[in-house]
């Protein structure tokens, strides 16, 4: 290792090669093991941890690493809340830590902007509202303020915004990638200088093919976004409603009229996508607090004010027609986190889930069972069933509910489910629970819980959330992952690219 | 604190990494959206969170005092934002104590010797010339008796006869009767005992100004050094109000005519222990425009300001690193279109003047009011 060390020296400068026991320590472990996650997402040390400066110097630590079967994890501008940032493996490897690598440009001929890896969405956000252009870059999903995610291309999709705008997959236009073999792919918008700022042409588009491999298929050294234009208007809507499918039939109505950029059905206690939007944790606070007994569509407008005053009016009389009631002004006068979202501008959002989770000092985290449906009849069944299963559990372990703290109670007793459409949305299910990570007591009552909604994603035919590190697949489509593992042999035969995190150590 | 104290609080922290950046909306350099001064200049573990992982790591003995852990803790500028950030929406944790704690209990050996030394320099007694405020109509409560107001003498002016002098003018100016304690000063107490985390030394200091400042019936308190002022509001059991100086400015220039000063467009760097610590961002920026004066504000500014580099006893233990985290916010200040910065802090003044480039410059506020109010002797800083 001394000589691997050395060896790394050389390459980046021997100040950023750190091996000492924090450095180490550090990179061990992210926000993912603390959310009450640790089984999945354990604490692995690296061996080193790396900070390149550039391209050049990011083509000789792959070359380096392949030479000597030496896993590579690259982390972004910080924490990911997704499959983490963490190694796959413990004590054999080397983190690659981007944040000499935060360029930002924007090109105003071609209406990209191109950030390094180590740049936070924040920061892309920041420089592009201080131009002034008239046009924003989306990072569908992608965690907020710390937290950027190029390296590993994040492709989620939750937020208003995003129902608009797509997945982070269809924001990107271009990419930078250092392939395992030490070459360097250029695709999309970035494989020609003058290359247009369209994520791909006739042709395969190789851009989203390193989505979610987290490092995978390579490393992207750096990547272009489009921008897309900034609304004039924006305004939410909240409407209340007596039962889950009253909401979900209203939810179907909107849809068929192709109103509101984005909508959420959410049942009793939907914090979850609250906090997801809230700018404050006053704001996501005050929404559990709202919406502890009832079920709840969120959506947005936004265009002209004309085109938003019109549709919201429109969607109130038809949600009014399944028994919908518009939530007061004063509910929802501190809800400027959503307006916010709805605009597209980022934001972040899961760290302070964990901030209104924990109150002052108390540490927790949060567990989360989930999945993508292919109809919206599926998502419904498993809403319905999964809130009478998460119930039962809870009334067989009523410590469970009984939990000390207030605010930990107030969340564990409210599980959320949530479906949302819009332009590019699949419909999407997901239940939240709340767990306190510093008791391990608790882990058998979420396990329990884990375990049933697994069973029912079975068997109603769905693709649990999560991938690799507990044998998952992106989609759990057996043919698509045997395809992934496919292109990861030929473009990575001895593993050596974040092995253990999108693809499981096992494979 | 124990071991489990230390820990429960250090679990606060996930490493979620927000409060590596600011929470402004718009920048025009991606450089002015990162805060943490050692964790943006040194990167990895230096951050925020890496510090408190270093208190979680001990608490739970994955990890063990060395010189590398040493060089992360002593890095850091103690400038709050990262707590005052994270309990402005996330997890509360309690970045500031945990820190104050760590450099308590850190082994003696890897103690910067400097920073020893500095605390035991700045908190004791020596080169006294507070004698000379007398001839601005201060008085002493030791031999006046019972004193509403009195001023809080820190060494940096203690021993500083030009700053004394500003002072005692500006003072005087105010027209109001405000004390000091002159033959006998109160011990001169500042954040130097708590960087080298001598806090017991620090409670034994409170104790004493406690103690006399209840004696002679002092109800308010004016400390010209913010790092005098957070010290106190934090530790001091006194009924006594501790204010800034920068306030007793503030209600001057509103109401005792002065000179406008002419000069051009400036900026206003809020120190930490005045603005986060303290809470005082109005105050000095009524000063600065009821003195005529046009100010530029830079995009981190308030309670989002970025430390000018020297806290934490980073200035005096690593010179260099500190100058290195004040070039970013002399690129901040240029960008403003502003040549001239004020502060409200003696440390941040020396810091910024050691670290200026060319064709801008440090002044402190005390010397512009001096000024607006016609003090012509040597004081003048600018």
């Amino acid at each position: 290792m001394k000589n691997m060390v050395g060896k790394l020296k050389k390459i980046v400068g021997a100040e950023w090669v750190r091996t000492d026991q924090l450095s180490t320590y550090y990179h061990a472990s992210d926000v993912m093991t603390h959310f009450g996650q640790g089984n999945l997402y354990p604490q692995n040390k690296p061996m080193a941890v790396v900070y390149p400066g550039s391209a050049p110097q990011i083509q000789g630590i792959v070359n380096l690493a392949r030479k000597h079967d030496l896993p590579i994890y690259p982390v972004g501008g910080g924490t990911v809340l997704l499959i983490g940032s963490i190694p796959g493996k413990p004590n054999a490897g080397i983190t690659l830590d981007f944040r000499r690598m935060q360029r930002i440009e924007v090109d105003r001929e071609r209406m990209v902007v191109r950030a390094q890896p180590g740049a936070t969405g924040l920061q892309v956000s920041q420089l592009v509202r201080e131009m002034n252009l008239g046009y924003r870059p989306y990072f569908g999903g992608s965690p907020g303020t710390s937290l950027f995610v190029p390296y590993q291309v994040f492709t989620g999709q939750n937020k208003m915004a995003g129902y608009q705008d797509g997945m982070g997959i269809n924001c990107a236009a271009g990419m930078e990638l250092v392939l395992g073999n030490g070459e360097v792919l250029r695709t999309g918008s970035m494989a020609h200088p003058q290359a247009p700022g369209w994520p791909h042409g006739p042709g395969p588009a190789l851009t989203y093919l390193p989505f979610f491999s987290n490092g995978g298929y390579g490393i992207v050294t750096e990547m272009e976004f489009r921008l897309f234009p900034t609304p004039r208007e924006v305004r939410s809507l909240w409407v209340t409603f007596p039962t889950l499918r009253s909401a979900v039939k209203a939810m179907y109505n909107v849809m068929m009229k192709d109103y509101a950029c984005g909508a959420t059905v959410m049942g009793p206690g939907c914090w979850t996508h609250a906090l997801y939007s809230s700018k404050h944790w006053q704001e996501g606070a005050h929404f559990v607090k709202a919406t502890q007994d009832i079920n709840l569509i969120g959506m947005s407008f936004r265009g002209t004010p004309a085109k938003v005053a019109f549709e919201q009016k429109a969607c109130i009389r038809i949600l009014e027609e399944e028994g919908g009631t518009v939530m007061p002004p004063w509910m929802v006068a501190i809800l400027d986190g959503h307006e916010e979202n709805a605009a597209g501008w980022q934001q972040c959002n899961s760290p302070k889930i964990c901030g209104t989770f924990n109150g002052k000092s108390d540490s927790g985290g949060i567990f989360v069972s989930g999945g993508v449906f292919d109809s919206l009849e599926k998502l419904e069944e498993y809403m319905d069933r999964g809130m009478k299963i998460y119930q039962q559990v809870c009334r067989e372990n009523p410590v469970f509910l009984n939990h000390p703290h207030p605010i930990l109670r107030l969340y564990a007793s409210c599980g959320q489910t949530y479906l949302s459409m819009g332009g590019h949305a699949n419909a999407a299910g997901e239940v939240i629970f709340l767990v306190d990570y510093a008791r391990q007591d608790f882990l058998p009552y979420i396990g329990a819980i884990k375990g049933k909604f697994d069973g029912l994603m079975q068997e109603i035919g769905m693709a649990p959330l999560g991938v690799g590190r507990d044998k998952r697949t992106w989609t759990e489509c057996p043919a698509h992952f045997a395809m992934a593992k496919v292109i990861k042999k030929v473009i990575d035969p001895s593993g050596f690219l974040s092995p253990g995190v999108s693809f499981p150590l096992s494979e | 604190m124990t071991r489990e104290e230390l820990l429960d609080k250090a679990l606060s922290c996930n490493r979620c990494g927000s409060c590596r950046g600011v929470s402004q909306d718009t920048v025009p350099n991606p450089s002015f959206s990162l805060q943490c001064p050692s964790g943006m200049t040194l990167l990895g573990a230096y951050e925020p969170a890496g510090l408190m992982y270093i208190a979680r790591g001990l608490a739970l003995g994955a990890l063990k005092w060395d010189k590398d852990l040493a060089d992360f803790l002593y890095s850091c500028t103690l400038c709050g934002y990262c707590e005052d950030l994270c309990s402005r929406g996330y997890r509360h944790t309690p970045s500031i104590t945990i820190l104050e704690e760590l450099r308590r209990i850190i082994p003696d050996e890897l103690k910067p010797p400097s920073l020893t030394r500095l605390a035991q320099y700045l908190c004791r007694v020596e080169g006294n010339k507070l004698s000379l405020l007398k001839a601005y109509g201060i008085t002493d409560p030791d031999e006046e008796g019972r004193t509403d107001t009195i001023i809080f003498a820190d060494r940096t002016i203690m021993a500083n006869p030009s700053k004394l002098h500003e002072i005692g003018f500006i003072l005087q100016k105010s027209g109001q009767q405000i004390g000091c304690f002159m033959n006998k000063p109160l011990p001169p107490v500042d954040t130097a005992l708590l960087n080298a985390g001598f806090t017991g030394q620090l409670e034994e200091c409170i104790e004493e100004i406690d103690a006399r400042i209840e004696t002679r019936g002092v109800k308010q308190v004016i400390c010209y050094n913010p790092e005098s002022l957070s010290v106190l509001l934090r530790h001091s059991n006194s009924r006594a109000e501790f204010i800034p100086i920068t306030r007793l400015y503030s209600r001057m220039v509103a109401k005792k005519p002065h000179k406008k000063l002419k000069m051009p467009a400036v900026t206003y760097q809020d120190p930490c222990h005045l603005g986060r610590y303290a809470r005082e961002y109005v105050a000095p920026r009524r000063v600065i425009a009821g003195l005529g004066l046009e100010l530029k504000e830079m995009w981190r500014t308030r309670q989002d300001s970025l430390c000018c580099g020297s806290g934490g006893g980073v200035l005096f233990n690593k010179p260099a690193l500190a100058k290195r985290y004040a070039s970013n916010r002399w690129e901040e200040a240029k960008a403003t279109g502003a040549r001239l910065m004020i502060t409200a802090c003696p440390f941040c003044n020396i810091n910024l003047n050691a670290s200026k480039p060319k064709g801008l410059d440090v002044v402190d506020l005390t010397s512009l009011m001096a000024e607006a109010y016609g003090y012509k002797g040597k004081g003048v800083d600018r």
